[in-house]
């Protein structure tokens, strides 16, 4: 929502079925503004005649109907305009799952819960972004689950998530703002975040598994409860899979009882998906030729942004509290660094607080009070929110802690693992 | 614009139709075909040409919408679809007997004919109620009892006996039909049939008995003569000869196999190779040469690509051409019909997709169908027909019967799309149900513009502040836009007001209990944020989480209760004045985004974020002064006023 005084310099016509795709770094920004005609943004159709400033991302503005649109002069990393896309296609892919909440709002039914699946940077994000910008346009409600730990939507890299898409997106900060003090300007939303602690699934599978089907639990019980979230269904987004990632894929199905499974520009795994169908509908589409393989500086970039939006604001400005406390106040789990799988069950291990474990740390904090909890309760508990520590001493066994909200952090179970944050 | 120009010059031509001319139906075919950007405006000019035009030329507008339909599907037999049963009723009730004949005859190729998609050409309750207002229309009027039904068919089956055994390369066929014969005999001596069924069968068997009794059946069907658009000219009450019936045994159904509109050149049973080639209608009027240049005209006036929602949706290159050469030589072999001289584009538009009709559990519906399918069933006859007064009785609105007959289509308008207002296209629930869920993996490779619609042209009034859109549909959907409106203005206003003063930060995520109890928004009316966001200040040092004592109402309306003697109240926070609206769903005058509290003695009303927004500082501010929210957390006045009590 931020109102540059920037200058608009370029103006273009975008004819129907063309995408202007955009990539701006984070040094730069670019302005943009639709004077005429539908442009949207990932699915969520942008206001006419008003700013929006993008940076850091790559986006592409698409136009089903033709739409005139200006922008400021920003050095842009790149841009172009292409009327190969493949939205027409993620389009009905919608308006089938649009049928299907349809059918399950007049039989009070349950609707469709979608898996989006593909390679790395095939676009998945970007589809189930669409899917819940479109399903909200139509009044659904769906549930967007995040079970790719890399980019932390509605949280920080490393929490895996669920958030009812309730209300228009705001496409300035992709995904939006969750819940805040006061009044923002877009409605905010309401995420419930399991902390995983790491990027990729392979890195604790056990972990990644538990987290997963624990949030499958909670998810499953709001839409048993939600009549709105039960028939808009889920739509979920995971980190780059393939078919070797079976019996991962599997346990996702299972866990959140997934009726249709998308699969973008991977034959092969489309092919194994349609093998075990099974009664699911198994589809496959076309991955974008908009998207971009992203390098991991600019991976870091936007873990880093997401950190920084949680606690400093993104659209709507906050303020996050530091504190300092005693390291004895801190009670942190992570998992075992070096663990063997058959012998050693434990998924957490108490951590020895000092400068070499905590320092520049995200922290997940718990809904367990840090008296009496076990590492099994700071596993099954949603997370609070995210601390950040700054320093540790270790002379002074202090803390120092950034945290959400003002006021002392409260005594509750932490847990770590290796998202790190540079102020 | 192109596209007034192109509206205004179809509605032109369609005033030309008032003979049976195929030249000009396929042409008008043709164009409404690559005009789907302007679907429902043609669609309308067709209905209103239908309605108005005189009864002895209703018929060839019928015959121009079939072609559409037909040959062009989607989205025509959809946007026609919604009303045809009105549209014909209506209609049939003023014309002649021999051109309901033909009405009759056009309708049973509806009712046979399938999208490519294996879905019917029009909605099939449209389609079962137009049949059943046939039936009755041509019905004599003895009554039926299943005794005399179960009678006729025990007469019946000695006649399929006996072909059996004279025709015996028919014997499958054959003894399909004396299986289904036997199953509704069953089923009449088990079941208590509906008057409506018992009528169906009765025809069924009618059809049946004539063809039974034809030595030579398995004849195709006979649409001819004339050059005209399907059956006879009409116009020829001076030359009755010319009018010929089909003949006996002969279905009235379109070419087997025939599957719109993709499959082949049979693919459109009216105009096709049933008529003889090279010869205009004696009474054409349309040289070639006019219909080259009324087409060229078209071309000029196509609405160019950006207004067409479907990018890969262009006109066949090579049809203007062919018109002129085709009329020469054989005048209806417009490469309409011709799939391999269509782009994908249009093959994919032409791809109708229409909703499978139901799994119908009724077995009576199987043994019908089956009926139907072994082909040994003749359309409702003629006969005698009943006086206009009994038809007009027969489509008196009845109570039964879902949905509204009389909405056709003028509540339709543009599918065309543009940025703020873009008119309610059709009915978004029969849209959403016409969507085919069968087969999404095919559904989801035919870009169709025309259920595009449903993202933006179903709800035209765009936010011009967050872009979301609404629909104009009803009194309760704009009081959601009209309440969305107002949030962003007053959110405005507070941003404004509080800039720099109040500091915001994030707040606590809910653990997994709260979550699954969270709701994010009621559906009832659009207000201002999210409710229950009261939790919001969990800190240290409280022991346990702090759950308001002061609950949000669910509600975020309030019902202006009949002794209330005004309809405008103001927000006991902001002053602002409260309007109420109607809501139909609830059938009572409301104040929407609105909260009624009882406050020190007295009920106030509150703007829901008024209310929520103050309920949610205080008990911040509580929780940051050390305390506990108090009990009825409030707003400075009402604090104050009770310290004054
Ligand atoms: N049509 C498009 N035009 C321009 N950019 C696009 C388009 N589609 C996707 N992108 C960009 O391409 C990148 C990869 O897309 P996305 O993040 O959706 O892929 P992904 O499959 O989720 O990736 P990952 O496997 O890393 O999770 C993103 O930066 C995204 O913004
Ligand atoms: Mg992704
Ligand atoms: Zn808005
Ligand atoms: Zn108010």
């Amino acid at each position: 929502m931020s109102e540059q005084a920037t200058e608009i310099k370029g103006s273009f016509t975008l004819k129907a079925g063309e995408e202007w795709r955009v990539e701006v770094s984070f040094e730069n920004k670019v302005v943009i503004k639709v004077t005429d005609g539908i442009a949207e943004v990932f699915g969520t159709e942008l206001a006419n005649n008003r700013t929006y400033t993008f940076t850091g991302t790559k986006i592409s503005v698409y136009s089903p109907t033709g739409a005139t649109i200006l922008h400021s002069s920003g050095a842009l990393a790149s841009d172009y305009v292409s009327d190969e896309t493949a939205m027409p296609q993620y389009t009905n892919l919608h308006l089938y799952l649009h049928a299907m909440r349809d059918a399950a709002r007049r039989n009070t039914a349950r609707g469709p819960r979608v898996l989006v699946l593909g390679n790395r940077d095939t676009g998945k994000t970007s589809l189930a972004n669409i899917l819940c910008a479109y399903a909200n346009k139509m009044s659904h409600q769906p549930l967007f689950v995040n079970l790719d730990p890399k980019e932390g939507a509605f949280a920080v890299p490393g929490a895996l998530s669920a958030t009812p898409i309730s209300d228009i997106f705001d496409v300035e900060t992709y995904w939006g703002d969750t819940i805040t003090s006061n009044i923002t300007q877009l409605h905010t939303k309401q995420p419930v975040v399991k902390w995983y602690g790491f990027e990729k699934p392979g890195e604790n599978l056990d972990l990644y598994k538990y987290q997963a089907a624990k949030l499958s639990v909670v998810a499953n019980l709001r839409a048993e409860q939600d009549e709105i979230v039960q028939q808009s269904g889920y739509v979920i987004d995971t980190p780059a899979l393939g078919a070797n990632d079976a019996a991962l894929i599997a346990d996702i199905i299972a866990d959140f009882e997934v009726d249709v499974v998308v699969v973008i520009g991977n034959e092969r795994l489309f092919v194994e998906m349609a093998k075990k169908a099974n009664g699911k509908t198994v589809l496959k589409v076309a991955k974008s030729g908009g998207c971009v393989d992203r390098e991991d500086v600019f991976i870091r970039a936007i873990q880093h942004r997401a950190i920084k939006e949680y606690f400093y604001g993104g659209s709507t400005v906050l303020a996050p509290y530091t504190s300092v406390i005693d390291y004895n106040d801190m009670v942190v789990y992570m998992a075992p660094e070096e663990r063997d799988t058959d012998t050693d069950a434990r998924l957490l291990v108490r951590v020895k607080n000092g400068a070499a474990t905590l320092q520049n740390t995200v922290v997940a904090v718990s809904h367990v009070a840090a008296s009496g909890g076990s590492a099994q309760d700071a596993l099954d508990s949603a997370v609070m929110g995210f601390a950040y520590i700054s320093d540790a001493d270790d002379t002074k066994q202090k803390l120092k802690v950034l945290g959400p909200v003002p006021g002392r952090l409260p005594l509750h179970l932490c847990l770590i693992g290796t998202i790190r944050y540079h102020e | 614009m192109p596209e007034d120009l192109l509206i205004t010059d179809y509605t032109q031509s369609l005033e030309e139709l008032t003979f049976n001319s195929a030249p000009l139906i396929k042409t008008l075919s043709v164009i409404a075909g690559e005009s789907v950007s302007l679907a429902s405006e043609i669609a309308l000019a067709v209905q209103f040409r239908i309605n108005k035009c005189p009864p002895t030329q209703k018929l060839f507008a019928f015959y121009l919408l079939d072609s559409i339909c037909k040959n062009v599907g989607n989205p025509y037999n959809i946007l026609f679809g919604t009303s045809i049963y009105d549209l014909f009723t209506r209609n049939y009730t003023l014309v002649s007997d021999q051109v309901r004949q033909k009405l009759i005859n056009l309708f049973t190729t509806w009712r046979d004919t399938k999208t490519a998609t294996g879905s019917p050409l029009f909605p099939q309750d449209q389609l079962d109620r137009i049949e059943e207002f046939l039936l009755r229309a041509t019905r004599s009027t003895t009554e039926l009892s299943k005794e005399s039904l179960i009678a006729e068919i025990e007469q019946l089956i000695p006649l399929v006996t006996k072909k059996m055994a004279v025709l015996p390369h028919m014997m499958d066929k054959l003894r399909t039909q004396l299986e289904g014969l036997n199953d509704i005999k069953k089923l009449l001596a088990s079941t208590k049939l509906p008057v409506k069924t018992l009528a169906q069968i009765k025809d069924k068997l009618g059809g049946f008995k004539k063809e039974i009794e034809t030595p030579a059946p398995g004849q195709q069907p006979q649409w001819h003569t004339n050059g005209g658009y399907p059956g006879n000219p009409v116009n020829g009450s001076n030359n009755p000869g010319q009018f010929s019936a089909p003949a006996p045994g002969t279905r009235f159904q379109a070419p087997s196999g025939n599957q719109l509109p993709i499959s082949n050149s049979q693919v459109n049973p009216p105009i096709g190779n049933q008529l003889p080639g090279g010869q205009l209608p004696a009474n054409a009027v349309m040289t070639p040469e006019m219909l080259k240049a009324m087409y060229e005209h078209f071309q000029k006036l196509q609405p160019q690509a950006s207004s067409i929602t479907n990018p890969n949706l262009k006109v066949p290159a090579n049809i203007p051409s062919n018109i002129p050469n085709a009329t020469n030589t054989n005048p209806m072999s417009v490469p309409l019909e011709n799939p391999s001289s269509m782009n994908p584009g249009m093959m994919a538009m032409l791809s109708g997709l229409v909703k499978p009709p139901g799994p119908s559990s009724d077995r009576t519906k199987d043994v019908l169908a089956k009926l139907f399918q072994s082909g040994l069933v003749n359309p409702p006859k003629s006969a005698p027909v009943p006086p206009l007064s009994v038809l007009q009785s027969l489509l008196a609105p009845k109570s039964e019967g879902n949905g509204n007959p009389l909405a056709g289509l003028a509540g339709i308008k543009l599918p065309s799309l543009s940025s703020n207002t873009t008119p309610l296209c059709t009915n978004e629930a029969e849209l959403t149900q016409a969507i085919d869920t069968a087969n999404p993996a095919a559904f989801i490779n035919e870009p169709s513009p025309y259920f595009q619609n449903l993202l933006y042209g179903n709800r035209s009034k765009k936010c011009g502040t967050c872009g979301k859109r609404f629909s104009t549909a009803s009194n309760v959907e704009m009081s959601y836009y009209e309440a969305h409106l107002d949030w962003h203005f007053r959110v405005s206003k507070k941003v404004l007001e509080n800039n720099g003063k109040i500091i915001q930060n994030r707040v606590w995520f809910l653990d997994d209990l709260e979550w699954v109890a969270f709701r994010d928004r009621e559906e009832i009316l659009e207000f201002s944020v999210s409710s229950n966001r009261a939790n919001s200040g969990i800190m240290e040092p409280l022991p346990t989480q702090a759950t308001p004592e002061v609950a949000l109402p669910k509600q975020t309306y309030v019902v202006i209760g009949s002794s209330a003697d005004t309809n405008t109240t103001s927000c006991y926070i902001c002053k602002e004045a409260i309007t109420g609206v109607y809501n139909d769903d609830i059938g009572e005058w409301i104040w929407p985004n609105a909260v009624q509290v009882k406050q020190a003695g007295q009920l106030r009303t509150f703007h829901y974020s008024c209310y929520e927004e103050t309920l949610r500082n205080q008990t911040l501010i509580g929780m940051e002064s050390g305390k506990r929210p108090a009990e009825g957390v409030l707003n400075e006045k009402v604090k104050r006023e009770r310290l004054e009590n």
